[in-house]
């Protein structure tokens, strides 16, 4: 009896000893999240690790301002602990919709699993007239495309591990231990394109649309112009003829564009003008190889670095 | 004057028909009693059918006076004016005849149901009641028509062109249906033909229609063969100049 | 992701009976267009609409300012409340309406009626982007709006669509003896007594009515597709009018049942795979000839 009782306690030390080390390394809880775009998501992983569970709606390769919702991202917003959006109007064409059809209060604005990224960032370009009487804009709270900007993925994991901490008080150290392993990661990679910036300050580019406003304020890039004249507003015939005459005594200049912009109208202009075209990533998954947040900017910063040198 | 008598039909004092400002017919004068056969003939764009639809209540007379008391009007229009799209059964096209009686929602009543089957009985269609109505000849489409405007139980059967397009034996069968309803049930007929040959041997008045003007022709007048078929050629010849010039 | 069947009614009520609703109602209205070949009003008039919603975003900082919305400030006018909704619906009232009407008043002269509605489509094309380009809020709002997703349809909107259909639904059943008759045989009507101009302005009001509030709660593609393709597949099967109304509403049906199977199956947007289901069971619908290897008249 007591042989058997003894024998019984070992087993259950050895027992309590690989549980809590089984606790240890999986994740009790499963946070299922749900991102409006793949660079949140990539973000979401980085910090929830393995306990969450992430869907993004958009894809990489689609405009984000407009996005053609699917069932799966209806239940997958009805069942989410956590809705993580950019904001600032980005999504503003498709979220209300996805949320008021999703019926999950706990995700709603203002839900404990809301997070506005866009909260709390300063953004460029807000309109002075914010009431968008003054015409077409697309961008009525300042321009929304700031996780193209490589100072925001602090601020964006940031929101992100507020969000997590509301919605799973339980994963604290876990959560927190994972962003301070991304935060510096993030730390590491700006200062790498810090340097790289050094190379390409100065240079010039004509853009398609605003998408990469932040980036191109960062690495210190001279926009001669924007091939709309409002964001989301197709080229009229004056603002074309107007822009390519303000080129025409520019040189060593490239156009940037992005996979869902216009790039009939954008190869137009570089016949018109001579200058090269280069397509950057617009969002995590939008080409092979660009899988995370950190890679997509690399990607971007090299292509620009190896576009503009050839000029 | 037009001649009345209490048991007219119609009667149709001094009045013009038109489309816009183009007047078409002027001042036609016209009494129809019951168990008359009368044919409107005249030449192509003469206005017959104009007076056809001043007739049946289409067209407003502009000027003079049409009463038509509490006359139950049937028409049996050309059956080339129906589109063929429409994937009706001889059956249902039939019912329509009754729609003018039924309360909104209905489209059929136990007793018109009975009626339309007679009807159809009538016009020598009966069993082909649910035979598609576009997959019909010419001549049992003609039939059908007329099975549907027996169904308004009409005192007056206007007929625009029925044996136009469609074959001897046919047109002989149309004809004598025709006069057995005048002849049986007292069924008053006005009917808008060419057939010179038909109209003869059937109507015993004939309205005769030409650069506006409605006039009377007796039976014995269009028994006299060259007269009117003189006068449908000379329409013929002016309209062919008209066409030219 | 793989769509759990468990949810599917739980969080698509709205959508699945929205989807049914228009495949029941829509192909009764479209019948009409199909018989009196008008089958191109079906595609005209839902872009009417889209030029009126447009027009409507375009006007609406004006709008706000001068009349008002629901006491709504521009920015709030511009989310999907009740009030928003309720004025891109009246602008696409206004917008089909007063296209019918020109359609109507046109048609009484001569010429090519199809020529007469290509015509309109293509200035209610080009008003739609130059209304959408002067939208205060870019084209891409307007173009979501216009694309109206069923799978994210709202309650109000939900009851707007319910409460049309159902009465667009009940007077086509109310009136249908005169409103077959006068689009079959307009003379004969009136020789019976029936008011044809009463019943052809009931059927533009049915028409416009079902178009307007249509293109806003499932798209104006799906309204095209569901007030087209399910007559003409009935056009091949039916033996008599009355099968004809039938097979219509069945195939209406059917299209919205497979296109929702299609979209929570393969988890793929529910407005086109509606259109993709009609177009399967008109496919469907011609096997019979094939097989015959003849046509019908």
């Amino acid at each position: 009896m007591v042989v058997k009782t003894t024998r019984g306690s070992a087993k259950g030390i050895l027992y309590a000893l690989l549980t809590s080390l089984l606790l240890a390394s999986i994740p009790l809880a499963e946070v299922r999240v749900v991102a409006t775009i793949p660079d949140l998501a990539d973000i979401v992983r980085e910090v929830g690790g393995d306990r969450v569970k992430v869907t993004a709606i958009a894809k990489g390769t689609e405009n984000v301002h407009e996005v053609r919702i699917r069932p799966s991202q209806i239940i997958a917003t009805d069942r989410a602990d956590l809705f993580v959006q950019m904001g600032l109007s980005l999504e503003h064409a498709w979220v209300p919709g996805l949320l008021t059809a999703a019926r999950n209060q706990d995700v709603s604005v203002g839900g404990k699993g809301f997070v506005n990224c866009g909260e709390g960032w300063e953004a460029l370009d807000v309109p002075a007239d914010a009431s968008r009487k003054r015409g077409a804009d697309l961008h009525p709270n300042g321009n929304p495309h700031f996780n193209l900007d490589p100072h925001s993925g602090p601020h964006m994991a940031r929101k992100i591990l507020e969000g997590l901490l509301r919605v799973d008080p339980d994963g604290r150290e876990y959560y927190e231990a994972n962003f301070a392993t991304y935060s510096k990661a993030l730390d590491v990679a700006l200062k790498r394109w810090e340097k790289q910036r050094e190379r390409l300050k100065g240079h010039k580019i004509v853009v398609y649309h605003t998408e990469f406003r932040y980036l191109t304020k960062f690495l210190g890039l001279e926009v001669l112009g924007t091939i709309e004249p409002k964001p989301g507003v197709p080229p009229t015939p004056s603002h074309l003829i107007k822009l390519i005459e303000s080129l025409k005594d520019q040189r060593g200049f490239v156009i940037v564009t992005a996979a869902w912009s216009n790039n009939r109208q954008v190869a137009e202009l570089s016949r018109r003008t001579s200058a090269p075209v280069v397509e950057l990533p617009g969002m995590v998954g939008s080409a092979a190889g660009v899988d995370t947040w950190i890679g997509s900017m690399d990607v971007r910063i090299n292509k620009l670095i190896a576009a503009l040198e050839k000029e | 004057m037009v001649p009345q008598t209490g048991s007219c039909l119609l009667s149709m004092t001094a009045a013009s028909f038109g489309y816009g400002k183009q007047e078409v017919i002027g001042g036609a004068s016209i009494a129809i009693e019951p168990a008359e056969f009368i044919a409107v003939m005249g030449p192509n764009g003469s206005g017959k059918t104009t007076l056809m639809r001043g007739v049946l209540g289409l067209l407003e007379a502009r000027s003079g006076r049409v009463d038509r008391g509490d006359t139950r009007l049937g028409y049996v229009p050309q059956r080339e004016s129906l589109d063929r799209l429409y994937p009706l059964t001889v059956l249902e096209v039939v019912r329509m005849g009754a729609f003018g009686r039924l309360r909104h929602w209905r489209t059929k009543s136990r007793g018109d149901e009975n009626l339309c089957l007679q009807m159809l009985e009538r016009v020598g269609l009966e069993g082909a009641h649910s035979k598609p109505f576009s997959s019909l000849s010419g001549g049992q489409r003609q039939r059908v028509l007329m099975a549907r405007a027996l169904v308004m139980q009409p005192q007056l059967l206007v007929l625009d062109e029925p044996t136009s397009g469609v074959d001897q034996a046919a047109a002989e069968g149309i004809r004598d249906l025709l006069l057995s309803m005048v002849r049986e049930e007292g069924l008053a007929i006005l009917l808008v033909s060419h057939q010179l040959e038909f109209v003869r041997t059937c109507a015993s008045r004939a309205l005769w229609v030409e650069g506006g003007r409605v006039t009377e022709k007796s039976k014995e007048s269009l028994l006299q063969n060259g007269s009117v078929e003189a006068l449908l050629a000379a329409g013929k010849k002016a309209a062919k100049e008209g066409i030219q010039a | 992701m793989e769509v759990e069947w468990s949810l599917v009614w739980e969080i698509f009520p709205l959508s699945i009976l929205a989807a049914l609703l228009a495949g029941l109602v829509c192909p009764q209205v479209g019948n009409f267009l199909f018989l009196r070949r008008t089958g191109f009003y079906g595609v005209a008039l839902p872009q009417f609409a889209a030029c009126g919603v447009a027009f409507g975003f375009a006007i609406m900082p004006w709008w706000v300012a001068h009349v008002g919305i629901g006491g709504l400030d521009l920015d709030t006018a511009l989310e999907d409340t009740h009030a928003a909704v309720n004025y891109h619906m009246a602008w696409a009232g206004v917008f089909t309406f007063g296209g019918l009407g020109i359609l109507y008043l046109f048609g009484q002269k001569p010429g090519s009626e199809a020529a007469r509605i290509a015509a309109a489509f293509a200035l209610a094309s080009a008003g739609t982007i130059l209304f959408a380009h002067a939208s205060p809020t870019g084209e891409i709002f307007v173009h979501e709006l216009l694309r109206g997703s069923i799978l994210v349809i709202g309650l109000h909107e939900f009851e707007t669509l319910a409460v049309a259909f159902g009465f667009v639904a009940l007077a086509m059943w109310w009136f249908q003896r005169g409103l077959l008759l006068v689009s079959f045989d307009p003379d004969t009507a009136r020789v019976l007594g029936l008011g044809v101009r009463r019943y052809e302005a009931l059927l533009v009001v049915l028409i416009g009515l079902t178009v307007t509030i249509g293109s806003l709660t499932v798209g104006p593609v799906v309204l095209f597709a569901l007030l087209v393709l399910p007559p003409l597949a009935a056009s091949h099967l039916a033996r008599s009018l009355r099968s004809f109304r039938w097979i219509s509403s069945l195939i209406g049906l059917g299209s919205a049942a497979l296109g929702l199977q299609l979209s929570f199956a393969f988890d793929l947007p529910l407005g086109p795979t509606i259109v993709a289901g009609a177009g399967i069971l008109l496919g469907l619908s011609l096997l019979p000839f094939l097989s015959l290897g003849k046509s019908r008249t």
